[in-house]
């Protein structure tokens, strides 16, 4: 069987922020998402990918999602630097957005509230070819 | 720390920890300059030479070999990279990758079952030093040098403007993602409607007079249920 494992692997992923304030019973209002992608790098060469999910429905209720990764690429020195850029703004987005997407769910499965689904994403689209 | 051999992609390897041995060292862990982890395994020695199966690991890996969670097998396919062979014969080391010596029924390679089969205590300092080894990973975002960042909102019916995002070459700029919301509970509000009752319009809570406000502490013992040996467990734990 060959080797499979990836050279970007995840050390960690935590829930910084999972936020729900409600304004008011569930109204028509149009429904709008705001994310935020933060990447940054300590002196481990580890890799802290943070994706904040912000919406607002108008008079019915404000939310936020944050979820932090911590990704490492294993034999970086081999990898060109755009191939490790890519990994790290492309691959470790786009392995932590069905998390978020699953707690938007959670977060907004609630009575007298509609439940949401984030679409899929293009994350080469969001960070460029 | 001894030299070991010198591999030309992963630098000069020093034995770091023997965790069995004969005459000679059997199963031992190697690290190179950069401080990564090897698991090493002799597997020949004899008037034919010496050879040795190596793999690049982590310290969480060998404690779980040292506990018996995994065999020393287990450890070299599945939970190491690089699949290293190294000969010694004639005075020199040959070196070589993912070659026969690796292959699933290959003589060279630990049997199935086998375990380190430790006593009672008998690794507790190799685990200690192995479990340190693993780096720690900062939460602090203060410990982060920011590289990238990307914003967008997302509105129903937007779509994303492709020819804009050809120059988000840096990540930092707007995007514009659409979604839609999808009504899960729509039916099952429908159903109890007629038994909603209605409240009148939602108020923040200065806006009604406080008449109760407590907090509980409840012991945990409290809380649980200790099932016997009866029939009506289940009902008991309905």
């Amino acid at each position: 069987m060959g080797n499979f494992n990836s050279v970007l692997t995840l050390q960690k992923m935590v829930f910084d922020r999972i936020e729900f304030d409600r304004k008011g019973f569930k109204n028509t209002n149009e429904l709008k998402f705001g994310l935020q992608v933060q990447i940054g790098l300590d002196k481990n060469d580890t890799y802290k990918v943070t994706l904040v999910l912000n919406g607002t429905k108008q008079d019915e209720y404000n939310m936020e999602i944050s979820l932090s990764g911590f990704f490492k690429v294993e034999e970086q020195e081999k990898l060109d630097d755009k191939m490790v850029q890519d990994l790290i703004n492309k691959n470790a987005v786009a392995i932590l957005m069905p998390y978020l997407r699953s707690e938007l769910t959670l977060l907004t499965a609630q009575p007298d509230t509609d439940s949401v689904v984030l679409p899929p994403f293009n994350i080469n689209k969001m960070f460029g070819n | 720390m001894k030299e070991f051999v010198k591999l030309d992609k992963y630098g000069q390897l020093y034995i770091d920890r023997v965790l069995f041995e004969s005459y000679f060292p059997v199963i031992f862990t190697c690290v190179n300059d950069k401080k990564d982890i090897f698991i090493g395994v002799c597997c020949q020695n004899n008037e034919k030479g010496c050879k040795w199966l190596l793999g690049k690991t982590n310290g969480i890996s060998i404690v779980r070999m040292l506990r018996d969670e995994i065999t020393i097998r287990q450890l070299l396919l599945e939970c190491s990279s690089g699949k290293i062979s190294v000969d010694y014969v004639q005075n020199r080391y040959i070196v070589a990758y993912d070659n026969s010596d690796w292959d699933e029924k290959s003589p060279y390679l630990p049997k199935e079952d086998s375990y380190m089969y430790a006593e009672d205590g008998e690794f507790e300092e190799e685990i200690n030093y192995f479990s340190s080894m693993e780096y720690y990973v900062h939460y602090n975002g203060e410990c982060y040098k920011p590289i990238a960042e990307a914003m967008g909102t997302i509105n129903k019916g937007i779509e994303p403007m492709a020819d804009a995002l050809a120059v988000f070459a840096s990540a930092i700029g707007n995007i514009s993602i659409s979604s839609e919301v999808v009504s899960t509970l729509r039916v099952f509000g429908e159903l109890c409607t007629n038994f909603a009752a209605n409240t009148g319009k939602y108020s923040n809570e200065e806006q009604y007079k406080l008449v109760f406000n407590s907090t509980f502490s409840v012991s945990p013992k409290d809380l649980g249920m200790e099932l016997g040996s009866e029939d009506d467990n289940y009902i008991n734990a309905a």
